[in-house]
């Protein structure tokens, strides 16, 4: 009963989609003049890929930066710290 | 005597470089907003002057000093190569490096002073904020990215305060980097939407 429950819900989310001429929530794409609802298409192919390509140009980046740091050799640890590890050390 | 898998005496911590240190992440993600704030604004002005009726500028309007403009913008992208070749001669810790870095602030800092001079000359032309829709753009965009720059001029003016004092780490040169970087390369794009 629930599934169903969900399912249309679902369903009724959807075909707003289908209604969205009904919301007018685009005050350019009434516009008489071509330009202006150009520039509402254009600025909203923008507006959605700049996020994409920033976030995506960061895993890349970030993906290249771990590839570098597996392949550079550890920092070694200094002779002073491996000759006295505290009061911890079993080898103390 | 060494205990861990590593050969390392108990007790003493792996040691790895950061992949990425907190200020430089945390610098990243607020220009990421920035980058979508100033995405929205040009966005905005473009739909504006798409829809404006008798053509852009507005008839009746003052015409944007371009030529001018166009030097000032010269003098921003200058002093972003200059912050790079700081950051060179920051790595090969050179003594350049306060020289560069000064260079990129006196730059910066003509930047500011070349647009307040030309805000005033626009006032007195008859551009305001309230004038029209290319005052109110003209001063929403413009003045948005001059209060970027300024800001930017006092994160560098505080680096090289670090740098005199000898206590500058990349960690804070970094960061500040980026920001100018932002700052000044977003600049060319509000030249090229609003003044041509």
């Amino acid at each position: 009963m629930i599934r169903l429950a969900r399912v249309c819900a679902s369903a009724l989310l959807l075909s707003v989609a289908w209604a969205a001429d009904l919301a007018y929530a685009c005050p350019s794409c009434a516009s008489p003049l071509e330009e202006n609802r150009q520039a509402f298409v254009d600025t909203t192919i923008f507006l959605t890929l700049v996020p994409l390509m920033m976030m995506g140009g960061f895993i890349w980046w970030l993906r290249r930066r771990f590839r570098a740091m597996d392949e550079a050799p550890e920092i070694p640890v200094p002779e002073s710290l491996l000759r006295d590890a505290g009061r911890f050390s079993k080898g103390g | 005597m060494p205990d861990d898998a590593l050969g390392r005496p108990y007790g003493v911590p792996a040691r790895r470089a950061p992949v990425l240190p907190n200020g430089v992440l945390g610098m990243l993600i607020f220009v990421a907003t920035e980058i979508m704030f100033f995405s929205g604004l040009i966005s905005a002005f473009v739909i504006g002057k798409s829809n404006a009726i008798g053509g852009w500028p507005p008839p009746g309007q003052p015409r944007l000093p371009v030529e001018e403009t166009a030097l000032n913008t010269a003098a921003l992208l200058a002093s972003g190569v200059a912050l790079y070749f700081a950051n060179r001669a920051f790595q090969r810790s050179s003594a350049n490096t306060k020289r560069l870095l000064l260079l990129a602030i006196g730059l910066g800092g003509f930047f500011v002073l070349f647009q307040g001079a030309e805000w005033v000359a626009l006032i007195r032309e008859g551009l305001t904020l309230t004038s029209g829709q290319l005052g109110g753009f003209f001063y929403l965009l413009v003045g948005t990215h001059a209060l970027h720059v300024v800001a930017g001029f006092i994160i560098l003016l505080y680096t090289y305060r670090r740098l005199s004092e000898g206590n500058l780490d990349r960690f804070t040169f970094w960061p500040a980097q980026i920001f100018w970087y932002f700052v000044v390369g977003v600049w060319p794009v509000l030249y090229w939407q609003v003044y041509l």
